[in-house]
């Protein structure tokens, strides 16, 4: 299993551990991660693991906040 | 006196016979003449009365005709100004009308196109203010995310399960 994380450019490597931490419980130790820097996230995290994407970042947040102020 | 009777009853019958044949001559030569010409007069003055007459009828049948044929241009004259003011009151009522209606649908238009550009501009507005918010909050977000933040955001996302 292949999962890539993108992670926003001011976190260390600390913050990506924790990340492939968690992912490991789920799809396994032998999990392949690869890291991808955005300066577009601002904070939290993106990972994308067989086909499923995850977005916890504070980008998309603003974003659904901005559709719901605008419909 | 001496009265000479059969002298006197001489001149009697010679007066008579006088008288009478005065009065068969004046019968012949001066009444049958002047009666013919007063009777030839009374007969023109007759009929130049009588032609007077029909003339006097037929100026007062023609006078009679012209005072109808006036009395009846005159109708008419009447009825067709009354026709035309009663349409032309009409035309006049027809045009106030479509105007009263031309300026309400002018003026309910002009309050629609109003309306929808106040709520066009309110809809831009909205839409400007929530995405200069969002900026700002962005901005605010990028300055102020701390290293905790990002670590509860991922504590929260393997625990909430969300995965």
């Amino acid at each position: 299993m292949k999962i890539t994380i993108t992670v926003p450019e001011n976190t260390d490597d600390a913050y990506f551990k924790s990340i492939c931490d968690g992912f490991k419980k789920k799809y396994g130790e032998d999990t392949v991660f690869s890291k991808e820097l955005s300066g577009e996230l601002i904070g939290g995290f993106k990972a994308e693991a067989d086909g499923e994407v995850y977005d916890t970042s504070i980008f998309t947040k603003l974003a659904a906040i901005k559709r719901l102020l605008t419909k | 006196m001496n009265i000479n009777l059969p002298q006197t009853a001489a001149d009697l019958l010679l007066n008579i016979i006088n008288i009478i044949i005065l009065f068969v001559v004046v019968k012949a030569l001066v009444y049958k003449p002047v009666k013919k010409f007063l009777d030839n007069r009374n007969a023109r003055v007759t009929e130049e009365t009588g032609k007077a007459e029909r003339m006097l009828d037929e100026a007062n049948a023609t006078l009679s005709q012209k005072d109808k044929l006036l009395n009846e241009g005159i109708k008419k004259g009447e009825e067709e100004a009354g026709k035309i003011i009663a349409e032309a009151r009409e035309n006049s009522r027809n045009i106030v009308d479509n105007a009263k209606k031309n300026a309400t649908e002018i003026e309910e238009k002009a309050l629609r196109e109003a309306k929808e550009e106040k709520d066009k501009f309110i809809a831009s507005s909205r839409d400007e203010i929530a995405e200069l918010a969002v900026k700002i909050a962005e901005r605010i977000l990028k300055r102020e995310t701390s290293k905790e933040d990002n670590e509860k955001i991922v504590k929260e996302f393997f625990e909430g399960g969300e995965l």
